[in-house]
């Protein structure tokens, strides 16, 4: 018998939320398969199976637990799994009992076997439903946990079943011929198709961004920059031992841009303006559907090739939903590149407590004036926003300066 | 131009306006209500209040049936209606007092004066125009004219005569469908008139179940009251004995001779409103509102008789109402719940019934299952004597929906309660044959009237 615990995912971490199992009590695992979604503040992260067995979750989803607690087991072979289910009753059973009950019911009405097989009524956490939601989802094989309730504090009620019961064929990816959609004539109607709890990763990007937006004073500055030697020196990079991404470079460049202007690599804590030792830059990646700035640690000391092994890594983590606390935590300045999508010039918006974000444009030929003379050349759009609360327009315009210069001629870094 | 523009105004403070005022103020609004007569309206004034003080008085009169057979013969029994009115007007004075208490209370502004819509904005009351961005139309219904020969006489009035009488009629004649005319027959009767009770329909309350009707037509005949139905006056004639009432009575005519002829007509209060002024045409009987009490006019929300039919003018189904279009117009999405409006009688017995009968589940396509226990089989029923009492439940087979409840007997209307709260949170049969209902009371008939329809009684036959 194993143990399902916690992870401490970071040094900081001390309790996590129990976001989804990916199976019910008694079904089969295979080492290394995901058995379980645990969401902290900041991550997700998938947890395989440490072996083969038959697994036993006793916590229920939404459940925020400890480090180092034990939220399940895993059993060797089924005698020992039956044993387990005596030993260790699945802690929130109370939805499942309700769902149970009420088959009963129906299994004396009609004298018919309930129409759920016992595992599918699995591991949930309490649902608030009424016992006739219940009984109806029972009969209709529904699950209550993917129903989103519109009774009082999100009860899931009759109309939310009746409405699911409507909707079903479409769920159920059958194939059924709709009618052509008519465009409504006279008033243009506005409808729902689609609700998106705001939850979890959403939840605490939504949060950030407010608060980023309502607790500091930002300013957007842009300028472009020569991209001809950022080109070249990715190209001298290639030649050696394959390729460099360019947010690699822009990483270093900024760090040492950073170390020149000091002031640009703090926070505000209080009464106190915080000017941070260390360089740590967070690189905005997408990750299922949610943006995501996982730090690489001190790219001034690091170097080029360095800082490109550890911004792979942290997307591979990103993409397996491996990502710690830990990766994600204590960063100083941000970078955002949206050159992917042919933007030039964006506004980006400062990850609180940081106080600057340096927004990277496309790389794209352009006509430039050089002695006179007007010649195609590669250009990039560079846009930094940072907290006019602490850093004035002029040092901020500064910074930006160095970074251009820096890009036209990387050899500046060495300064 | 500092002119006060009120959040919500409400029209008429009744039982539907005076919640409406205080859940609009809760929310933070601006709010005024404005009033022309006593604050309570027809339900705290004229209604439910006194009629409901009435039938105390009647209903204690026949429980002195129950304590003969107990043996506690109380003998000599004076029965001054004098004291009785006396009494009444003193609780709803009370009353009054406090609604106007709550309204100031939540810092609701009252204006005393008849108020009248005036254009979109604006209402007009003692002469002035007052602004508002919502109003809750809440003026209720009032009397209508009886609809059958006679009924200018003088001797053909409603409730409100029975309010201000020091004495009662000898012989009275009760005619309509209105429900309360049976809570009046059996007071009347109690306090020593003589009652006929008719009515154009198949049977009282016809729209309840056939086990329901029946049960109180027979306690009522027993208790002496006469009931004519399928029945109608041809003409009135008022000579030196009282009024000589000409009846078609099934296809006979009969001739009764009474003091009074009491008939209760109501209809929605629409006149003088001015909804043309803000483009509500009040052609209809009622104003009609959605589920959110809006009418089809923006920031106009009517509720209560104002916005329905005669047969569903109750205080509770009005302050639902009222404090649904409170939140609405507060800018919470809020809906009114059809299903538990309770139907209700004071009687003796007292009957309430929630919800479809089982005639009208099978007209809506359900496939119904129908269970019921007497009360005569209840344990507290038998100490008490509810010999005619019973619990109904009708519901749903597929998923065991409680579709409606019916209760008559001792305490129906207190019972019905339960009933409100099982339909609101939508409780199945299951829920409630496995209620533990404390021993011995009535309510135990709720759960068994629910096994029997899982067909599983515990204790039936």
């Amino acid at each position: 018998m194993i143990e399902i615990t916690i992870p401490k995912l970071g040094l900081t971490m001390e309790s996590a939320k129990l976001g989804r199992w990916e199976f019910s009590s008694g079904d089969a695992v295979k080492e290394g398969e995901t058995i379980l979604v645990i969401e902290t503040d900041k991550v997700s992260f998938d947890m395989p199976a440490p072996s083969d067995g038959i697994i036993h979750p006793i916590v229920p989803e939404g459940t925020t637990c400890a480090v180092e607690e034990i939220v399940g087991y895993l059993a060797e072979n089924r005698e020992e799994y039956e044993r387990i289910i005596e030993e260790h009753p699945f802690g929130g059973a109370e939805g499942t009992e309700k769902v149970e009950a009420s088959q009963a019911g129906a299994v004396s009405q009609a004298g018919q076997p309930a129409a759920m097989p016992p595992s599918s009524a699995g591991p949930k956490g309490r649902i608030k439903a009424s016992p006739l939601a219940r009984s109806m989802a029972a009969t209709n094989n529904l699950d209550l946990s993917a129903i989103v309730g519109s009774g009082p504090g999100g009860r899931i009620v009759r109309v939310d079943i009746l409405r699911v019961l409507e909707e079903a064929p479409a769920i159920a990816g059958k194939k059924v011929e709709k009618p052509p959609q008519e465009i409504p004539k006279g008033i243009a109607i506005k409808e729902i198709s689609e609700s998106i709890p705001i939850q979890g990763v959403r939840r605490v990007i939504l949060d950030n961004m407010y608060q980023s937006l309502s607790q500091s004073a930002q300013l957007s500055l842009h300028t472009e920059a020569c991209a001809e030697p950022l080109i070249a020196l990715r190209e001298r990079f290639s030649r050696d031992e394959g390729k460099v991404s360019f947010n690699a470079i822009l990483v270093k460049i900024s760090a040492m841009a950073l170390r020149l202007h000091p002031r640009i690599n703090a926070s505000v804590e209080g009464d106190d303006i915080r000017v941070w030792r260390q360089v740590h830059i967070g690189v905005a990646m997408e990750a299922n559907d949610a943006l995501i700035v996982p730090v690489v640690r001190n790219p001034d000391i690091k170097t080029i090739r360095e800082i490109d092994h550890e911004i792979l890594e942290l997307i591979q983590k990103t993409r397996e939903n491996k990502l710690s606390p830990d990766d994600l935590a204590n960063g100083t300045f941000t970078i955002s590149n949206l050159g992917f999508a042919d933007i030039d010039f964006f506004t980006p918006i400062i990850r609180p407590p940081e106080s600057a974000i340096l927004g990277v444009g496309r790389i794209t030929k352009k006509p430039s004036v050089r002695n006179d003379h007007v010649i195609p050349e590669a250009r990039i759009g560079l846009s930094l926003t940072f907290d006019h609360r602490i850093i004035d327009g002029a040092p901020g315009a500064r910074f930006l300066k160095t970074i251009k210069e820096m890009v036209e001629e990387p050899l500046l870094m060495i300064n | 131009m500092t002119e006060k523009v009120y959040d919500v105004i409400v029209l008429g403070g009744g039982a539907g306006g005076v919640p409406a005022a205080v859940r609009a103020a809760q929310l933070g609004g601006r709010v005024a209500i404005i009033e022309c007569g006593n604050m309570g309206g027809q339900c705290m004034n004229k209604g439910c209040i006194p009629f409901g003080h009435m039938m105390v008085a009647s209903n204690i009169l026949g429980s002195l049936t129950l304590g003969k057979e107990m043996g506690l013969d109380v003998s000599g029994v004076s029965k001054d209606y004098a004291t009785l009115i006396k009494r009444q007007d003193e609780l709803i004075d009370f009353m009054r007092q406090g609604v106007k208490g709550t309204l100031i209370k939540n810092k609701v502004e009252i204006i005393e004066g008849r108020g009248k819509l005036a254009g979109k904005g604006k209402v007009e009351v003692n002469g002035k125009t007052v602004a508002y961005k919502n109003i809750i139309l809440a003026t209720g219904a009032g009397w209508l004219k009886p609809d059958f020969p006679g009924a200018d006489l003088k001797e053909v009035t409603n409730s409100d005569y029975l309010l201000n009488e020091k004495k009662l009629p000898k012989r009275v004649l009760l005619f309509g469908g209105s429900p309360w005319l049976i809570e009046i027959a059996q007071f009347l009767h109690r306090f020593g008139s003589e009652v006929i009770l008719v009515t154009r329909d198949k049977s009282i309350l016809s729209d309840e179940s056939k086990a329901i009707r029946s049960r109180l037509t027979k306690v009522l005949k027993d208790q002496g009251i006469s009931i004519l139905t399928r029945s109608d006056i041809l003409s009135l004639k008022k000579k030196k004995d009282g009024v000589h009432c000409t009846l078609k009575v099934k296809d006979k005519e009969e001739t009764v001779v009474v003091d009074r002829v009491i008939s209760l007509r109501r209809g929605a209060a629409l006149t003088e409103l001015g909804l043309e002024t803000v483009g509500l045409d009040g052609k209809g009987d009622f104003i009609p509102v959605n589920e959110r009490m809006e009418t089809p006019v923006g920031g106009i929300y009517a509720m209560g008789d104002l916005a329905a039919p005669e047969t569903r003018h109750y205080s509770h189904l009005a302050s639902q109402g009222g404090i649904v279009a409170a939140e609405n117009a507060m800018g919470i999405k809020s809906t009114f719940d059809h299903r538990t409006i309770t139907r209700v009688l004071f009687t003796q017995p007292q009957v309430a019934c929630i919800g479809l009968t089982s005639k009208e589940a099978k007209q809506a396509g359900y496939d119904v299952v129908e269970g019921a226990a007497p009360l005569s089989m209840n344990p507290f029923g038998m100490i008490i004597s509810q010999n005619e009492g019973l619990v109904e439940v009708v519901a749903e087979k597929k998923y065991g929906e409680v579709l409606g409840m019916h209760f008559i007997g001792q305490g129906a209307c207190e019972m019905a309660g339960q009933a409100v709260l099982a339909i609101q949170m939508e409780a199945t049969l299951e829920e409630l044959a496995r209620a533990t209902f404390p021993h011995p009371t009535l309510s135990e008939s709720v759960a068994e009237a629910a096994r029997e329809c899982l067909g599983r009684p515990i204790y039936l036959p």
